[in-house]
This record gives C-alpha cells, structure tokens and sequence, in this order.
C-alpha cells in the first residue's frame, strides 16, 4: 500500500513535469494551430540558460528560484523572435508546411546549443532547501518532488485565472474556440497570436528549467520530450488546458505503475495510450471536434494535365540520364544514385498521399520501415535471397499501412498527422525492444544482393528499373479514375460523399497502395545498405521524406523525383563539409517554407507566363 | 406514385428537437419548396435525407428503398442527387472531370487503375455538361468560373447517377437576379425532360411561389402548413412566422 | 551539327552537375596511407567523440612526426555520420569507393561499429571498430576483416562481476537501459557472477527506455525489491537522473552497486560533486595512473589540447597506433597483408602491452576496476587495479562457438 502511494506521488511528480510542457503546446496551438515541433527546442533551451545562470546565482532558494524565472523569461523572448521572424510568416500555410518549418528550427536550436554550451551533460547543483528527502510513509520522497508538484497545480491555477478573469485570457480563449469572433471584435491577431506563443514559450522555458534539479541539461533533450509532449497534448484534446493536464496525470501515473507491472514496454505504452484514445475519442479527451476547415477554393491546383511535348521530353530525358548515368559516374557515384532512386520512390509514394489525397502524414516512416524489415527479417528469419525478400517488401509495407491506415483514415488534420506519428514510433518501439525478433539496436546485417546483383551497377540499375516503374505506376495510379476520386476526396470531403464515393474506405486503399510503394522503396533500401536498423522506422526517416516532397515541389508529380535527388546531394556534402550541418539544414528548410512553398518545381513558374497567385 | 417518402423523421441535438416528427411525401416530377426561417431545421432534415445525419427516429424510402440512416454514399446509389447552399465541386479540376469523376463512380469504376479517367465517360459527360449549358466551359478549370456556373456544375454532377429525386439547398443562393431565374428554368426543364422530382430550400419567396408545385413550411422542427403555394401564401400561421416577408417577396434575411 | 554538340555536351554537363559523385582519388604508391575513419561528431554522441578524435589526431601527429609508416605518413579522412548507421554505410562506401582509403576504423555506436563491419566484410576492406562495445562485433557477427579494440560489454561485465562475486551480497537488482547494449550486459553479469556465485539471486529487473528514464518510479521499484546490491548499466543522461534520485530516496543507502563504466571520466564528471561514492566501476583514473606510458600521453595531450583526456582519448590515440603498428608488421597496405598483421598483433600503450588475439580478433585492451570516491568536489576513482581484457574472456572453446564464422 505504501508503495502504492509512494510510486503514485513519484508519478505526480513526473506528471507536473509533462503538465508544464505540453501546456504550453497546447495553448500555442489553440491560438495559432501551429503543431510547434520546436517546443522541445525551447524546453531545453529552458534548462541550458536556467544552468548558466543557476551557476552564477544559484547558491540560495531564492537566488535558484529566480534563475528558474529568468530562464522562463528569456525563453519566452527567444519564442518572441522565432514567432515574428518565421510563424507570423506561415500562418495561412497548410499544416505540413508549418510542422516542417518548426522541424527545422529544432535542427538550428540543436546546432546553436551546441555551439554555445558545447556537447556535455550539464549537471546543475540540487535546489537549496529542496535538495533532500521528505518520509511518507516509510519511503523518501525528494522534497522537489513535491515543490514540483506545488508549482504545476499553481501554474494551472494561474492559467485558469488569466483564462477566466483577464481580457487576455477572454481574448486568447476566444481565438482559441472561433477565430472569427476575434477578428470581429477588432483585435490584431498579430499581436494575440504573439503574445500566446510568448506565453507558450515562456512555459517551455520554466519546464525546462524546472528540471534542472532532477536531471542534466543535455542535447537530447528536445526531442525526447517532443513526442510526449504531442501525446499528452493530443490525448487531453488539443488547446485544452485542463486536457493537458489531466493527460499528463494519467499517462505519468500510467507509466509508474506500469514498469512495475511490464516493465519492457514503457516505450510503446505511451503511444498505445494515443492511439486507444485517438480511436475512441478522435479530438482527445478534452478537446472540441476540429471543424473541416473550409475547403481552400481561393488557391485549389491546377487541373492535372498529361504530359505536354515539353514535360515528356523531360520525364524521358530522366529516364535516359538515370540509364547512362553508370557509365559517367564512379562507383560511389553510382552508390548515391541508387539511393537517390529508393528515396525518389519513398518520397513518390509519400506525395501520392499528401497531394494526391490530401492525408497528412507525419508518419511514412513506417511502411519504409516496414519494408526494409519485411525483406531484413525474411533474410534473417527465412534465409530468403533477395528476389522473395523484395516481394516480402510490398507486402509488409501494405500490411501495416492497411492496419494503421484503418484508423488513420478516420481523422483529419493535425490529428491524423498526430495518429501517424504514434503508429511509426509503435513501430519503431517494437523494432528497437523487441531484440529477439529484429535484432534490437543492432539491427539485422548481412541483407546484401544476391550474386547476380551484387555489382553496384547492376543493384543500380535494378533498383533505378523497378523504383522508375513504381513511381510512373503511381502517377498513372493519379491519372486513372483511383487517382481522380482519391483528389475528389481531398478537393470536396463532401461533394465525393454525394456522388457516390466512400470516402474512408477510398482513403484507406489510398493509405495502402503508398504503403506498398514505401515498402518497395524500404526493401531496396535495405539491400543497398545491407542491414536494416530500427532508425528507417523513426520520425527523421519521416521527415527525411517531407523536405524531399516539399523541397521538390508538392503541385509538381516530379517533384519527389527532384526533391531527393537534390536532398541526397546536400545531405551527402554537407555533412562533409561541416559539423554544423544540421544548422545549415535547419535553415534550409526555413527558407524553403518561407521563400519557396511550390518547391524547386514551383520555380518553373517564374519562367512561364501565368504567374500563380 | 411517390419518390420520396418521409416519416416521423426526428433528430435532436442536446435537448433540441432540430426535427421532431416530419413526414411528407414528394411525387415523381414534383417540386417540392421546403421552406421556413432560419434554425427551422431546413438544413438538418436535408442533411438526414441524404444521410450526412444519422436521424434518431423516423424512416425515409426512396422508391420503395429504405435508405434510413445510410450514408451518403449509399444514398446516392438509390438514385438521390444533391447540390450545396455553397456549392461543392473538385476545385483542382476541369468541369469535364468533374462530370467525369461522378460518372466513374456511378459506373462503379471509381477504383479503376487501368485507363486514365480522361478517356472515360466523356460523351456521357459532355451531354451532362450541355443540359446544364456549360459546354463552353467543358475544359475550364473550375476554380475559374463564375458563381452561377459552378451552381449548374453542381446540377450536371447531381445528375450522373440518373436520379429519381434532386435534393437542392438553396439553388439561387448567392446568385443575381438573372441568374436566378436561368437556374431555376433549368430545374424546371430537369423536371419536364427527365422527370426528376426535386425537393429544393430556398429563401428567395419569388422562387419558391414562382417553381414549386407544393411548398412544405417548416418551423422549430415541425411542419407547420403544407399545400398549393397559393394556399401557402394566404395560411395565417405562416404569415405569423415570416412577418409578413411575403408582401415584400424579396426574400427572407 | 547543332544535333552533334548537344549530345557531346549533355555528358559534360551531367559530369558537371554530378561531379561531386564523380571525382574519384588516384591511388598514390608514395602518397600517404589513408585511413577512412567514420564516427558519430555531431548529436548528443559529440560528448564522447570529440576527446576520441582529439585522441587519433595526437597519435597521426606523432606518427608523422617521427617519419610516419613504410616511409609514407598517415591520412585520415574522417567522416561524421550523425549517428545513423545508414549514413554511416553511405560514407564507408564512399570512403572506400572514392577516397581510395586503405582501411576503415572508427564508429561508436554498436550498431554503427556493426554495420560498418559487415560492410567492410563484403568489402574485403581492413575494418578497425574502434569504439563499439557490442560482442557481435567479433562473437556472433565476427567476421575475417573486423579487428576490435575497446575492451567489450562482456569483458567489462565480467570484471565487475568478478568484484561482485567477492561480496557478501546476495540478492541482486539490476537497472539496464532497454536496447541491446543493456540487454547484453546485464547477461554477461548474471551467466559470470551466477557461476562464480551459484548461490546469488537476481530479484529486480529494470528496463528503461534509452535516455528516458522515469527516475524516480525506477528507483522506487528497485527499493521495493529490497535487494542487497545493485548492477546498473545506465549512462549519460540517465544515470545522472538515477544517482541524483537515488542518493535522495535512499536507494544507495547500505548497498553495492557495481556500474559499468561509470568510471570514465565522460560519465563521472557530469555528476560533479553528486558523483556516487564508494560504487565498484570500470573507467578510467586518468589522473592517478602512474606509469611511465601513460604518463607520456597524458602530458602530450594535455600540451597538444589543454585538456585532460578521456576514455575515448585513450581509444582514440590507441587505434591509430594499432594502425601504425599493423602497417609497420605488414610490410604494405594489401588488405591481406594487414589482416595477416593484424592478427596476434602486440604493441605497447599507454594502457600496456596488448594483442589482437588471432582467435576472434578482439584486443586485450582491459580497463580499470576500481571504486569511486571524492576528491575536490569531483568524483575520481580510488583503490584501482588494471583488468588486463585478456583474463576477462570466456576459454576459446567457447569463443569458437560463439563465432560461426571463424
């Protein structure tokens, strides 16, 4: 009993720390719907200025108490800058652009901190007068667990107060639950929407900080509170502060309770949390139905033509250099080549989803991986050769994309861009724990071709033949009646509902079809690389995929096609070339939302006559 | 004989009786106005009718065919039309493929991967397309065209799966003067050719006296007086419920 | 003619776009000796590998600077691979591909080290693992062409559990994160302690995720086992997590613990003051060996960084005299020369004298066992022996059926 009680306090502990963090998310998208991957980046940022200044001042409570505001303040301006600089630029932009814009201030925060504080652990002294031990009955519980727990329910109380009883809270409330209401009272959004990401910020910041006296400000901090942070958020239902917080009771508690019980599957507990709850409650537990956001009539695409003279002499040309190019370039050449066509595909099948159907995924990661698993576990498990173990591919890919499709399909929005997510780090999990069965961290080895195309050239040029033939099967795919409902569905949820179209099952062979496609593309990618490992399944593979379609050009089908060949050029160079590559690819990405939202495609249109809007 | 019949439909939202026992019938080759102020539940017993809403009582046949609580996809295939108070069509798309992509799915082709849809349907389509005088603009992209065309658009779609019964929210919605008038000759040919009945809503009271065969008034969920629009006009009730709208027959707000 | 020249100058143009891809590197008889080296330099691993690259650039210096190897001095031509071993493959290729380098070496993460390896044995190309701790590396994945350095999880397990056996304790708790490298270890512990010590028991077994431990409940559910002793295998973030919350619940309180290298000094001096005392750990005290090889490094690293060196400085000095020594053993840079040389190979180094055993290409590198302890505000070790790796691996009847491939 007692343990019971000491495990639960414990839990409520870890749970003030979640509350603090994905409050703040919430509130930011709420205000803004911007989904703010780099929330983890100001969370740790947070920690790192809270260190600099804890060293300096840190030798009394309240000497430590406020350097902990301090650091929530200076993150709060930090937030100010990123939100004027970059956000109140991509507003109007759709979701995937506004993720993809944060994913790359993540990279540059990374880089900044690094070079700032340097690589190591940054160990801060215990809190004065909270630095020992309280008995209830029986265990020691860590005094700042229990101040912890005091500053979370104030800062909820201090919330709700400001929600309830300030005209700015009325006002943020407001924006949060009708938009148009705010722009009728005659308020300047800007400012709202400002303010609302200081605040956000400035509550990253101060969790951050706050964990200083339990744990090391470090470099890894960003990223593994993100995704709990989205979890919490998107289980208590988006923009929801009570959500938040109950959420991050529940799913603390949940955790303490349940490393005692199974104590292998912490990972994957969390997200099967998200997915049970996205399943039955599809906008959280606290959170209003996200209202179909009006279907964009002012800026639709242009009608899909076939290939003008023009654009076939260009799709053959591309067919031509990907033929000879073996015989211009070195063999390492014809390495990066090879990679070059899987990702083309991979990122083919991800713009079938995006643009072809207007399905959101954060999540493509997973039928890759799929993939590359479905043909790693066939050599492994089977002794497979390489031609079955590529057939195992697709099918793998397709297995999951039909399992977690069924349930993706039935959100929209940030919400199944959310419910993907979970689904590839489920996925992930289970590659990276499950040992026995893929082999864990150490991945599977010893996937290389078969004799017959263990020559680079000829991988290559067996790659290059099936991943060209998948990716003109997938345009011909959106030139067929598949293709034309599947962007129905996306133009008019509505429209295609009343002409007969069952929009869900439409949407989920959609799902499964690119599903295929990605998992081609992961099996070759495992033979070109000859192991698998559990990162072809994380969220960098995923967003790997994003900028390719997005660098390309999302309105252009060639755009995947040139979006991986540039990334897999910068990549490949600049992570010669320098040690701050992520900083130079985090930049890149800003300034390709920013500056570039068609894509390197989208550029051809400064050349031709008709300007786009 | 009867196309459309409804009975008892009912559908509340909290403690609001949004619809609370509706039943009327609607006849081959009838209009049928819908009307009644706003929050009347013109909308939701549209919307339960096509299968948007799932009613909570209540049944609906559609020549003969119990649609009750189907889905709108389902609905569809038992010959029911239907066209938006703010129109709906494939914005990224030419007003042939348009056609062309309902015609697919009326053909039951719509997840066909062989022939590219272009090279479907496209006589059928362009016969669509010229009942609803749009051929001048068959190969236009859709988010080019006026207001009143992406209306008749609605209306060609409407039509590809030969329906029994057009259900029309609002047709002159947002329209001009002239353009009203057009969209209902052509509702008013639909019915004459083809025989389609079509039960339509409509705020503008020059339209409704002008084209519907039977006018249904609707208040708070209920239907409050049904008949001739000329027996409609003179019903004290409905008089109360509209304030006298009708004298100036320019429309409700 | 028009027709002519733009099919001449596509190629051309092609060639120019693509000309990264295709530039390759002469292979010079008398240029250097080049050494493709691939280790993860950015990310969170950057802690660990920037004192291991200071480490090789101490030795390529000194290498040279006494006139290099065969006459020819020593390149390397490093690359990061940010931590995924796919990347890490695409620069083995290129390395190999392009660079023209004469042989491999490098990697931290295991699976990192193992892809690589397994590149490398496709390859036919000399891979030096310098870092990576996993046993498959040269049991279960070993293959003709990897050699490895570092003492690896076994071997360090073993010597823990050696201590271990000698305590009274006989109720054990182990704290391991939840990937491979755990998993091993917390087995190589239990099969070496259980024979040495039949009558111990293992009542606690706690598997959190990588760098996410939930600090406070796994300390709670190690307390509740009440166990005597406690094995932890965690690191980095997590372990500065698990001694804060557990010096605060009382969890050390009374017990052993023995923890696997806690005692480098890129896991201790995070702690500061906080670090554990009294823990039994493998590491390394560099600033109280006293012997005269070790003293020479650590002056000339001090002078060349104004830094001390780490554990990963060690490895890092230590592979590329390894690299020396194999090219000076092997007469030239034919890969099966150097493999030849490579095995039962014996150099000198700061740590003493090791050999890359023949039998399964690991070195006998060991490490230093000892307890922590503090000094100054900082933990250090104290009461330190050096394990030599070579009495810490299993008899080589098992090594044999450990390693299919021989």
């Amino acid at each position: 009993m007692s343990f019971i009680v000491a495990q639960a306090i414990t839990g409520l502990a870890s749970a003030a720390s979640l509350f603090l963090i994905a409050v703040g998310l919430s509130i930011v998208f709420g205000v803004t719907r911007v989904v703010n991957f780099a929330h983890g980046s100001l969370y740790m940022l947070g920690a790192y200025i809270a260190f600099s200044l804890v060293s300096v001042m840190g030798d009394s409570f309240l000497g430590y108490l406020l350097a902990l505001l301090i650091a929530a303040v200076a993150v709060g301006l930090i937030g100010a800058v990123i939100e004027t600089a970059l956000l109140r630029r991509i507003y109007k932009a759709p979701e995937l652009f506004q993720l993809l814009a944060t994913f790359g201030v993540v990279l540059i925060v990374q880089d900044l901190t690094r070079s700032v504080w340097g690589p190591d652990d940054l160990f801060a002294p215990r809190m004065p007068g909270l630095d020992g031990a309280v008995d209830i009955l029986g265990h020691a519980i860590p005094s700042y667990d229990l101040f912890l727990i005091g500053v979370s329910v104030g800062v909820l109380g201090g919330l709700w107060l400001l929600f309830q009883k300030t005209r700015f809270g009325v006002l943020l409330r407001a924006a949060t639950e009708d938009r148009q209401m705010v722009a009728a009272l005659g308020i300047d959004q800007r400012w709202l929407f400002t303010a609302a990401f200081v605040l956000g910020s400035a509550l990253a910041g101060l969790g951050g900080a706050l964990q200083l006296p339990r744990q090391a400000a470090s470099l890894s901090m960003d990223l593994n509170i993100i995704v709990d942070a989205f979890v919490v958020v998107v289980v208590g239902g988006m923009g929801s502060i009570v959500g938040a917080f109950v959420a991050a009771v529940l799913i603390s508690l949940l955790l303490a309770f349940g490393l005692v019980i199974f104590p292998q599957i912490t990972l994957v507990l969390i997200f099967l949390v998200m997915a049970v709850t996205l399943v039955l409650k599809p906008s959280g537990l606290f959170g209003k139905p996200e209202f179909a956001t009006a279907e964009d009539v002012r800026n639709p695409d242009p009608p899909l033509r076939p290939s003008d003279r023009l654009a076939r002499i260009g799709w053959l040309g591309l067919l031509g250099v990907g033929l000879i190019a073996p015989l211009l370039f070195s063999d390492f050449g014809v390495v990066i080549l090879t990679e070059i066509a899987i990702l083309a595909l991979f990122a083919a099948s991800l713009h079938f989803l995006i643009w072809g159907g207007g399905l959101i995924t954060f999540g493509h990661a997973a039928y890759f991986g799929l993939g590359a698993y479905g043909a790693g576990l066939a050599v492994f498990h089977l002794s497979a050769g390489m031609a079955p173990a590529l057939l195992l591919a697709p099918l793998a890919g397709a297995l999951g994309a039909l399992v977690f499709g069924w349930f993706c399909v039935r959100l929209t929005g940030i919400y199944m861009a959310m419910l993907t997510l979970a689904f590839a780090q489920i996925a992930w999990s289970a590659a990276f724990q499950w040992i026995d069965f893929t082999g864990g961290d150490n991945g599977i080895l010893g996937v290389w071709p078969s004799a017959w195309a263990s020559d680079p050239t000829t991988f290559y040029y067996l790659a290059f033949v099936v991943c060209a033939a998948m990716i003109w099967a997938l345009r011909h795919v959106m030139f067929a009646p598949f293709g034309y409902t599947l962007r129905a569905t996306r133009d008019s949820a509505l429209r295609a509902a009343s002409i007969g179209v069952d929009v869900t099952r439409h949407r989920w062979l959609a799902f499964t079809l690119a599903g295929a496609a990605a998992g081609v593309s992961g099996g070759f990618f495992a033979f070109a690389k000859g192991s698998v490992f559990p990162e072809v399944l994380f969220v960098s593979t995923s967003v790997d995929g994003l900028v390719m379609v997005l660098l390309g050009g999302l309105q252009s089908l060639a755009g995947p096609i040139l979006g991986a060949i540039v990334f897999t050029e910068i990549e490949t160079e600049l992570t010669r070339l320098t040690d701050l590559w992520q900083l130079a690819l985090g930049v890149l990405i800003v300034v390709l939302v920013v500056a570039l939202p068609r894509g390197l495609a989208g550029l051809s249109s400064l050349f031709t006559r008709r300007t786009l809007p | 004989m009867n196309v459309l019949v409804v009975e008892k439909l009912a559908k509340a939202y909290g403690g609001v009786r949004a619809v609370d026992g509706v039943s009327f019938t609607v006849a081959a080759g009838e209009r049928v106005a819908l009307i009644g102020p706003n929050g009347a539940g013109k909308t939701t017993l549209f919307n339960s009718i096509n299968g948007q809403i799932r009613p909570d009582a209540g049944r609906v046949t559609v020549s003969g065919a119990d649609i009750t609580g189907l889905p709108p996809h389902r609905v569809w295939r038992h010959g029911v039309g239907r066209t938006f108070q703010i129109t709906a069509t494939f914005a990224s798309m030419t007003v042939l493929e348009n056609v062309q992509v309902a015609l697919s799915t009326f053909h039951r082709r719509a997840t066909g991967f062989g022939l590219a849809l272009r090279k479907r349907y496209r006589e059928e389509a362009e016969a669509l397309i010229a009942q609803v005088g749009l051929s001048d603009a068959t190969a236009r992209a859709v988010s080019e065209l006026a207001y009143g065309d992406l209306k008749r658009l609605e209306v060609a779609v409407a039509l590809t799966n030969k329906p029994s019964l057009l259900l029309m929210d609002e047709p002159t919605a947002g329209m001009a003067g002239d353009g009203r008038g057009a969209m209902m000759s052509l509702v008013d040919s639909l019915v004459s050719d083809v025989g389609v009945s079509v039960l339509f809503t409509e705020h503008d009271m020059d339209v409704v006296f002008g084209h519907a065969d039977r006018v249904i008034v609707l208040d708070r969920g209920k239907i409050i007086a049904e008949g001739s629009p000329d027996a409609v006009r003179e019903n004290d009730t409905v008089r109360a419920v509209y304030l006298g709208a009708f004298d100036d027959a320019a429309g409700a707000p | 003619m028009l027709r002519m020249s733009v099919r001449k100058s596509i190629p051309a143009l092609l060639g120019a776009v693509f000309s990264v891809f295709s530039l390759g590197t002469a292979v010079a008889q008398d240029g250097p000796i080049r050494i493709g080296e691939i280790n993860s330099y950015t990310g969170p691993l950057a802690a660990f590998t920037v004192p291991y690259r200071n480490g090789w650039e101490l030795a390529v210096e000194q290498v040279n600077a006494g006139g290099g190897v065969l006459g020819r001095p020593l390149e390397v031509i490093s690359r990061d691979d940010g931590g995924k071993p796919a990347d890490a493959i695409k620069f083995a290729e290129e390395l190999v591909r392009r660079e023209n380098v004469d042989l491999l070496a490098g990697t931290f993460l295991s699976n990192i080290g193992l892809a690589v390896a397994d590149f490398a044995n496709r390859n036919k190309t000399l891979f030096v693992a310098s870092e990576p701790l996993s046993d498959a590396i040269v049991w279960s994945k070993g293959n003709p062409y990897t050699f490895r350095l570092r003492p690896s999880t076994y071997m360090q397990a073993a010597m823990l559990a050696e201590e271990a056996a000698k305590l009274p304790a006989k109720r054990w708790a182990t704290v391991a994160p939840n990937y491979e490298y755990g998993q091993s270890a917390v087995k190589a512990f239990q099969d070496v302690l259980s024979g040495l010590r039949p009558d111990v028991e293992f009542v606690e077994a706690q598997w959190p995720a990588l760098f996410k431990l939930d600090a406070g409940a796994t300390v709670q559910a190690l307390e509740r086992s009440k166990p005597d002793a406690i094995f932890n295998v965690t690191f980095s973030i997590d372990l500065a997590k698990f001694v804060r919350e557990g010096q605060l619940r009382g969890l050390f309180k009374d017990r052993e613990v023995a923890s696997l290298l806690t005692g480098e000094p890129e896991y201790l001096d995070p702690l500061k003051a906080e670090a554990p005392e009294g823990w039994i750990v493998t590491g390394y005290p560099w600033q109280t060996i006293d012997t005269p090889a070790h003293d020479a490094f650590r002056d000339a690293y001090q002078k060349r960084f104004d830094d001390y060196p780490r554990a990963g400085s060690i490895v890092g000095y230590n592979t590329i005299i390894t690299i020396a020594a194999m090219l000076e053993k092997a007469g030239s840079t034919d890969t099966g020369s150097m493999v030849a040389a490579m095995k039962d190979l014996s150099l000198g180094t700061p740590f003493g004298d090791i050999t890359f055993r023949a039998l399964d290409h690991q070195s006998t590198m060991g490490a230093y066992v000892g307890r922590t302890a503090k000094r100054d505000g900082r933990g250090v070790m104290v009461d330190f022996r050096y394990a030599d790796g070579a009495d810490y691996l299993p008899d080589d009847e098992t090594v044999k059926k450990l390693r299919p491939d021989g």
